[in-house]
């Protein structure tokens, strides 16, 4: 199980991206609810692992939105992937991170994968590094508590 | 008689002031101090930057200002200007045998620049990995001294490449790359911005490999500058594998603080740290570019207002416990003077010195109570700094009752001599270590040690009062008005010294039951305190039953300063047994030199004695 870190008071910043449908998105779209800035590749063995949970997560759980940032170099690759998993909430959004302005510059992510928990006030409220166990009692009760 | 006096005096504090150094250069145009109170996570607990660089300055040459820098500036040199740092000359190494090893010439100061080393650590390379498999103890002092300059150079490098992932480097980029990285024509190149294309790089360089072999004469010149490139990258991310040393940038993980190579190599990045290394590259430019303004106006968003990095910073600058030796020197050179030549200016100046002594002791031992949040007895270190005020504090109570002066000078005498022990075992500099998990309990600290350390103390100042009745006697000179009240004084105190040795040990018996499973496990720290207390109860009881001189009594109080240092610092030269955290190195010699110069000046004393006074005084 990787590190799950406690995360003093830091609001997460503002962005915008255009995700894999060419649909232009702000994050403050979706302020008053409980997001996870996801940070995945397809050439990333973890995140391939990892990426069915989140997507089960999303789907189970409607209070959260998940924004999947992709630091592949084409969207071809991203879309092959997708067609593997196609069943997928409409709360779960993907990109591509172009330049990985965001993944790099933004967040300052270099481990794939690596998902940021942002509250609905818009608070990074943890950030956890690798294949997390989306499924644990850790992870339903942070959650829990994040819902409004 | 007193225009000497005052003459002798002043010339004695002008010898005490001269070596109290509060060194703060103008090297740099820019302000220094901010920069010394930007917080770092080091050895397990936040300081100021200042601490780091007087340790990390002290690790190398022995010393605060090789290079005749403050600390603080040679450590912005390294950390912003690597290219001039690696020339500094901080690198010192005595034995002769590891000079010649790494090939380097002789010179009067055996002060070596970090380029200077590379070829000697070159060629010593494969020894040093034969030496890792081999256990320290085993390690000869030449084999040990290579090891720690190996080491030494290598945390240099992890100081010199702190900011290498986001400072700019000197790489040559294709415009292609160029543009695929984002990087405009003249945007600085530095290795976080060519990282997201890494893997294309990889990518590129592997197809070209696959394509064309191995041999770069086969390439063109594109794909030699694409493969070049990706050696340079790889070679500056491997560098940076490891680099742990300078944590500054604020995470929001539990740590609390990561160096800039832990922000990309155990994903410790976030919003917040991209902000941090931000500042950080401005500090850079700044001290590049001495800027004054700049640089102020960065250290102001770093520095934080913290009550404790600022107490560390003022502890660091004053340094109380160098100051408190030359204090209590003072002290002693008016008590001699008194004893010399009476006088009751002479007594006041020696008494107000103490208490000043005593004063600038403790506030130093405050402030480490406060900065490290536990009682300061630790380590030996700690230890010797907390006698140091308990020996001349129990010198007051002699004073107090004997009211002549014997209980200044022998206040003074152990304020003395045991700062100069602290200063003599601080090793690698006063780093305020964070205790291992047997120790960090408030609750022993504050009862077996302390206990026993106060022990040590009183040990230590019957023994001082016992040799000042042994030189009387030995040269004849009236020190004390009566003897029997300094002998009746020294009694109470053994006692007292009794009962705090004995009380520590076993309180340490009962923490070592609740720590390690059992009370008493003849471990030789267990057996060093056993000894003084069982060196006491022998005196004491001959004492009183008639069984040994008066003589031979204040003979065997006076070596108990023997036994007091072999029992405090001679076990844990041994290196074995349960208390690890108190093992040290190379002070065999000292104490061996220390036994030697007791037994041979207890025994001239002695000799004296018995050959003036045909044993009367024994009676």
């Amino acid at each position: 199980m990787p590190a799950v870190q406690n995360s003093p008071i830091e609001s997460v910043p503002e962005f915008e991206f255009i995700d894999i449908n060419g649909q232009k998105h702000h994050i403050r779209d979706y302020k008053g609810k409980v997001m996870l800035i996801h940070f995945w590749a397809t050439w990333c063995a973890p995140c391939v692992v990892e990426f069915p949970k989140i997507i089960h997560l999303a789907s189970d759980r409607p209070e959260i939105v998940v924004i999947a940032l992709s630091s592949d170099i084409s969207d071809e690759k991203i879309l092959r992937f997708l067609e593997k998993n196609p069943e997928r909430s409409s709360r779960f959004i993907v990109a591509r991170d172009v330049k990985r302005e965001i993944t790099e510059g933004l967040f300052q992510t270099f481990k794939l994968p690596e998902t940021f928990v942002i509250s609905p006030s818009g608070l990074i409220v943890k950030k956890m590094v690798g294949d997390i166990d989306w499924d644990s009692k850790e992870i339903d009760n942070l959650l829990s508590s994040l819902k409004k | 008689m007193e225009l000497r006096m005052i003459r002798y005096i002043l010339f004695l504090v002008m010898i005490m002031c001269t070596p109290v150094s509060f060194a703060f250069s103008a090297e740099t145009n820019l302000p220094i101090d901010q920069f010394g109170r930007i917080p770092i996570l080091h050895e397990g607990r936040v300081k100021p930057m200042d601490s780091f660089a007087r340790l990390e300055i002290l690790k190398f040459s022995k010393k605060e200002t090789p290079t005749g820098l403050p600390p603080l500036v040679w450590l912005a040199n390294a950390l912003f200007d690597p290219v001039r740092a690696v020339e500094d000359r901080i690198f010192l190494i005595e034995n002769p045998t590891t000079r010649h090893e790494l090939g380097l010439e002789e010179r009067q100061k055996p002060l070596y620049s970090y380029i200077e080393l590379v070829p000697g650590l070159e060629k010593t390379a494969p020894k040093i990995a034969n030496f890792m498999n081999i256990p320290p103890k085993d390690l000869g002092r030449s084999e040990k001294d290579l090891l720690n300059i190996h080491e030494n150079a290598l945390e240099f490098t992890y100081i010199l490449r702190s900011f290498s992932s986001v400072l700019p480097l000197n790489i040559q980029v294709s415009p292609e790359w160029r543009q695929k990285a984002g990087l405009g024509t003249t945007d600085p190149i530095t290795f976080v911005s060519l990282h997201k294309m890494n893997r294309d790089v990889e990518t590129a360089v592997k197809a070209i490999i696959k394509k064309k072999g191995k041999d770069p004469e086969r390439y063109s010149a594109a794909e030699q500058d694409l493969v070049t490139l990706g050696w340079q990258l790889k070679t500056i991310g491997d560098a940076g594998k490891n680099n742990i040393l300078l944590r500054v940038i604020p995470t929001i993980d539990a740590d609390g603080y990561a160096s800039p190579w832990e922000l990309i190599n155990d994903g410790k990045g976030s919003p917040l740290s991209e902000q941090e290394l931000k500042k950080w590259i401005r500090l850079s430019n700044a001290w590049q570019q001495q800027d004054a303004g700049e640089w102020e106006r960065v250290l102001e968003t770093i520095v934080q207002n913290n009550g404790k990095i600022s107490l560390e910073v003022l502890y660091n600058q004053i340094a109380p416990f160098r100051v408190a030796i030359f204090i209590f020197a003072l002290s002693l050179c008016f008590s001699v003077a008194h004893f010399v030549a009476p006088q009751i200016y002479l007594y006041r100046l020696s008494f107000i010195a103490l208490l000043l002594g005593i004063l600038v002791q403790f506030v130093g031992l405050a402030i480490r109570v406060e900065v490290m949040a536990r009682p300061p007895v630790g380590t030996l270190y700690e230890s010797i700094l907390f006698v140091g005020l308990i020996a001349p504090i129990v010198s007051l109570l002699v004073e107090y009752r004997l009211k002549n002066g014997t209980g200044i000078i022998s206040g003074a005498i152990s304020g003395v001599l045991l700062g100069i022990l602290g200063f003599s075992l601080i090793g690698e500099g006063d780093n305020m270590k964070v205790l291992g998990a047997v120790l960090n309990t408030r609750f022993w600290l504050t009862t077996h040690v302390l206990c026993i350390t106060i022990g040590y103390g009183w040990c230590l100042l019957t023994s001082v009062l016992a040799h000042l009745l042994l030189l009387q006697k030995a040269f004849g000179r009236s020190i004390v008005e009566t003897q029997n009240s300094l002998i009746r004084t020294m009694t109470t105190h053994s006692l007292v010294s009794l009962f705090f040795t004995t009380v520590g040990t076993i309180l340490g018996g009962i923490w070592a039951d609740q720590s390690w499973g059992r009370f008493w496990g003849w471990d030789p720290k267990e057996n060093g305190a056993l000894l003084i207390v069982l060196w006491l109860i022998w005196l004491i009881h001959g004492k009183i039953a008639g069984q040994i001189s008066h003589l031979f009594w204040i003979c065997g109080m006076a070596f108990l300063s023997v036994v007091v240092a072999i029992a405090w610092v001679g076990v844990n030269l041994l290196g074995v047994g349960l208390h690890s955290y108190g093992f040290i190195e190379g002070v065999f010699w000292g104490l061996g030199g220390f036994s030697a110069a007791e037994a041979l000046l207890i025994g001239t004393m002695l000799y004296r004695i018995m050959q003036s006074e045909g044993g009367h005084f024994a009676r």
